[in-house]
């Protein structure tokens, strides 16, 4: 038993007894009473201690069996497709969003220091289209997690 | 490689049996943390058999940081609170539960009333529930602190506060009981 344990035990039966711990100790060898009580909350955590565990009505195993989802296979194929690949997914997509945008940007002399307000709207409108893109993936990502976590 | 590990390699596998052989393994252990929470023989075994569908569907996640049996009370206790919250169960039914065993209860359920271990149950029976889980994991199932502080989700410090409270508050509840009595 750890020192703590048997501390709070010792303090609690103490309080209970209206005395404090140090005469406790001393009280629970001269007073017959006192060690009584001592001795039944002792016995309190015996018995928690011995509570018995309880069982299901029987056939309990079959009955869970049958509430499984249809074919146990179905684990390998969520097996597969762990948190890993899902990651490996959302990468993807953020590479092809910044593929995307990066193939849009002003090219060779378009990209001078001239480059004007127009060049870089042309640019934005592909923004749209990426983000779409990105959620898109996020989406799926969230979607595979809930199969997967169900 | 220990026993739980060849059993979650074996239903990842996809053997059949091998989920069986689980079921069987942590049955008693989850239907008695259900039992406990809901008070109702009925619920808990619904709550129990939900407990396992989920381990099924989720065992390829188990990282195996802790304890195959702390991760599947952690699954238990979860569940058995989500079902109290849905049926409205009252822990305190315990308290009006006659000392005749009902038809639905088993010889189990007569042995634990024993005198003083249904004192125990009535008393507990008038915790807070997370107080008397608290009580059920450290006494009953002699779960450590860091084992019931990652099923529950309290801080380790957290436990120990709350099991002193409960356990004084237990003492309380079962000292003035007697004093009724007498």
């Amino acid at each position: 038993m750890k020192n703590w344990e048997s501390d709070i035990w010792r303090y609690l039966a103490s309080e209970l007894m209206g005395t404090e711990l140090e005469s406790f100790e001393q009280a629970l060898k001269d007073d017959p009473i006192l060690a009584d009580k001592y001795e039944s909350a002792q016995r309190l955590k015996r018995n928690l201690k011995d509570f018995p565990r309880l069982s299901p009505n029987e056939g309990f195993a079959n009955r869970v069996m049958q509430k499984l989802p249809a074919g146990l296979n179905r684990n390998l194929w969520v097996q597969k497709l762990n948190r890993k690949p899902a990651w490996y997914f959302l990468g993807g997509a953020v590479l092809l969003v910044v593929v995307t945008l990066s193939i849009g940007w002003p090219q060779g002399s378009a990209a001078s220091s001239d480059m004007d307000w127009t060049q870089i709207w042309q640019w934005s409108t592909q923004l749209p289209l990426s983000f779409v893109c990105l959620i898109s993936a996020v989406f799926v990502l969230l979607l595979i997690d809930r199969v997967v976590t169900r | 490689m220990t026993t739980d590990d060849q059993i979650i390699r074996n239903i990842i596998s996809g053997e059949q049996h091998a989920f069986r052989v689980l079921v069987n393994e942590y049955e008693d252990l989850v239907f008695t943390m259900c039992y406990r929470i809901l008070a109702h023989r009925h619920l808990a075994e619904e709550a129990a058999q939900d407990v396992f569908v989920k381990v099924y569907r989720k065992l390829h996640l188990f990282d195996q940081r802790s304890s195959l049996k702390t991760w599947i009370y952690r699954i238990a206790y979860r569940t058995a609170i989500d079902h109290q919250r849905k049926k409205r169960v009252r822990t305190i039914e315990l308290e009006k539960a006659p000392m005749v065993a009902d038809s639905q209860d088993d010889a189990q359920v007569l042995m634990e009333r024993s005198d003083e271990q249904q004192r125990i149950r009535r008393g507990l029976a008038q915790l807070k529930t997370i107080d008397a889980t608290l009580i059920n994991l450290y006494y009953m199932e002699g779960q450590s602190m860091e084992e019931i502080s990652e099923i529950t989700k309290l801080s380790k410090s957290n436990v120990k506060v709350r099991l002193h409270r409960a356990r004084h508050k237990l003492a309380e509840i079962l000292s003035r009981k007697q004093m009724e009595a007498t």
